[in-house]
């Protein structure tokens, strides 16, 4: 027999060389033979092609909106933080917290809605709506993880194209939470309108919406069913640039309870 | 179980855990975080399965499934260095013990989805494919019970005793 | 064999070249055919790299999106079909090395290559060769280094010359056939050491 250094038990008799080498041949054939691309592929390889980049319908008007509000306010906030940081306003806030918060903030918190938000014990008050701040935030930052996860290689059998959809629920909960946060805010705008960390959570989520919306606008572009390929590397930049904004703003906005 | 959190509080990894401030707030953005994810994957398995979004093939979402899994590890451990550094906060705390529950029925929901055998047919879809009812059973079932969990994780400071 | 679709232009001695001109001057129909001459050679190719059956369905889709973008700019110094396997097998590789599959796949629940002959019925002149060499090859095979089973796979993969294969693979003709051969041997090495065949 001659096989030395075998541990197995000889249960049949050693491949002569030739049999050998018809074996590995014989098993790569098989496994390039044990799958097809489905006609499916084809009729999208053949298909793609015959439509060039088509001129993807526009972002609708409210998103451009929504990102060019939040961009302006999270201009005038940073400009406001630094503010903060080179004490120019601190000083004077210190020693009038209420003349600069201004009698609006202070109206603000003490309407009957503000009022009723800090005071009711049902749980459609302070607490419910927390609740639904938390939820906005799951749903606007979770479609943002699967739209980013992909960008990044993850779960590849989704097109580019199917991914489309998931951006209606990032905006959706951004909506909730702006909502929400609006109601929050109202129930203590003072105390938030002072804490530059809140500030600062802000301008994380303005960025943050703005790079995702470059996403949703970079995809609309590349027409139907198609890979992206210039743009490729662009938006797995945006895709990490997303991550982190969102986990900062996460981090803010736990902070932000601290500091308070 | 009192008995066990008073021992738990009187541990010194409990007090690590409350000593240093920055464990905690880390810990509850890492705990957000966490929830994210497995929100937004598990959320888009069951969001394709309902139907509200039907152009991925399952297969394709499926994948996501094992980031959800991620997140969730995630927040398995902030969850457990909560309870380790305030464990009294927790352990008669009604909202916890809702939490808990809802936790457990999401997983045994995972659990009979595999075990049915749902999954397994669910798996071959191909988009724009309708799940079939008891798919989207299951799929609306998780929904429901993942967010009670984060509603409920919501109501800890308010239906306890204060925080 | 795919479906034909009825605007499939079936005169098959139209040659790939003259089939990338009429493309370039706006017929539509002439790229399908493309598509379908070297579809399966490019699902293979990819296959070859990525071990995933659905990951070379989306590269195989890719590759075509960029050969059509690419397509001006063909010089018509290797053959179409080379051209689109070059771009096919650098989609891959990219493919291959993106930060998430590798963080998928180590904590992914599929096995990379995952053979399971048992599904494939052989054919009948073939059942000879024990089922369990073949196991044991495809395990080897999926443990040899990438730049030995590349080659190997790629050149099992289609029929190709050297030349070809080195200008998939962008390395010198003897590299090719050296890592081939190499590979080959690594195996029937290992394959001994497992009691198939002689020791050498």
């Amino acid at each position: 027999m001659g096989i030395r250094g075998s541990s197995q038990p000889q249960m049949r008799e050693p491949e002569s060389e030739p049999a050998i080498e018809r074996a590995i041949d014989e098993t790569i054939r098989r496994y390039f033979m044990r799958h097809e691309p489905s006609p499916r592929v084809y009729a999208r390889a053949i298909s793609t092609a015959q439509q060039p980049s088509a001129a993807g319908r526009d972002g609708s008007t409210l998103r451009s909106w929504i990102v060019a509000a939040a961009s302006a306010t999270a201009a005038l906030l940073l400009v406001n933080i630094a503010l903060h940081f080179f004490g120019v306003v601190a000083a004077r806030a210190a020693s009038d917290i209420d003349g600069r918060t201004g009698p609006f903030l202070l109206w603000l918190s003490s309407t009957g809605l503000a009022r009723w938000i800090n005071e009711s014990e049902t749980v459609f008050g302070y607490s419910g709506i927390l609740f639904l701040h938390t939820l906005g935030l799951a749903m606007a930052v979770g479609a943002s993880v699967v739209v980013d996860l992909r960008m990044l290689g993850a779960a590849s059998r989704i097109s580019v194209a199917a991914l489309l959809p998931v951006f209606r629920f990032m905006w959706i909960g951004f909506i909730l939470n702006a909502l929400s946060g609006a109601m929050l805010f109202a129930a203590d705008a003072p105390r938030k309108a002072a804490n530059p960390l809140f500030e600062f959570k802000l301008v994380l989520i303005a960025v943050g919406i703005a790079v995702m919306a470059m996403m949703e606008r970079s995809l609309l572009k590349s027409g139907s069913g198609a890979a992206l390929v210039g743009s490729e590397r662009r938006l797995t930049n945006l895709a990490i640039t997303s991550l982190v904004i969102w986990t900062a703003a996460i981090a803010a906005g736990r902070l932000v309870a601290y500091t308070l | 179980m009192h008995a066990f959190a008073i021992w738990l509080k009187g541990t010194d990894l409990s007090w690590l855990v409350t000593h240093h401030g920055w464990v905690w707030a880390t810990c509850e953005a890492l705990h957000f975080i966490g929830m994210s994810i497995l929100f937004g994957c598990i959320g888009a398995l069951d969001v394709r399965m309902l139907g509200w979004w039907k152009s991925p093939p399952v297969a394709g979402v499926n994948a996501l499934v094992r980031w959800g899994v991620l997140g969730f590890l995630i927040n398995l451990v902030t969850g457990a260095v909560f309870f380790i550094g305030e464990p009294l906060q927790y352990v008669d705390n009604p909202a916890f013990r809702f939490k808990m529950l809802f936790l457990v029925l999401a997983g045994w929901n995972v659990l009979l989805f595999y075990v049915t055998g749902v999954a397994d047919r669910i798996e071959s879809l191909e988009p724009d494919d309708d799940a079939p009812i008891s798919a989207k059973v299951f799929a609306g079932t998780s929904l429901f019970l993942w967010v009670g969990v984060m509603f409920f994780g919501r109501m800890l400071p308010f239906l306890g005793n204060s925080f | 064999m795919p479906t034909k679709s009825p605007e499939r232009v079936s005169t098959p001695r139209v040659t790939d070249d003259e089939l990338v001109e009429r493309t370039l001057r706006g017929d539509s129909t002439a790229f399908g055919e493309l598509v379908f001459r070297h579809g399966q050679a490019v699902y293979r190719a990819a296959l070859a790299a990525l071990g995933s059956a659905t990951d070379a369905e989306d590269v195989m889709q890719e590759a075509f999106l960029l050969a059509f973008r690419k397509l001006p700019h063909f010089r018509h110094d290797a053959s179409f079909k080379t051209w689109l396997l070059t771009i096919t097998w650098r989609r891959a590789l990219r493919w291959r090395h993106s930060p998430a599959r590798r963080l998928g796949r180590l904590v992914s629940l599929e096995t990379w290559f995952s053979g399971d002959l048992a599904e494939h019925r052989p054919t009948p002149e073939q059942s000879a060769v024990s089922e369990e060499i073949h196991r044991d090859v495809l395990r080897l095979i999926r443990s040899l280094p990438s730049r030995l089973r590349d080659p190997l796979l790629l050149s099992a993969s289609g029929r190709y010359n050297y030349e070809e294969l080195s200008d998939i693979l962008d390395i010198p003709t003897g590299t090719v056939k050296w890592r081939v051969s190499e590979a080959r041997r690594l195996l029937r090495a290992k394959l001994a050491r497992l009691g198939h065949g002689r020791s050498s």
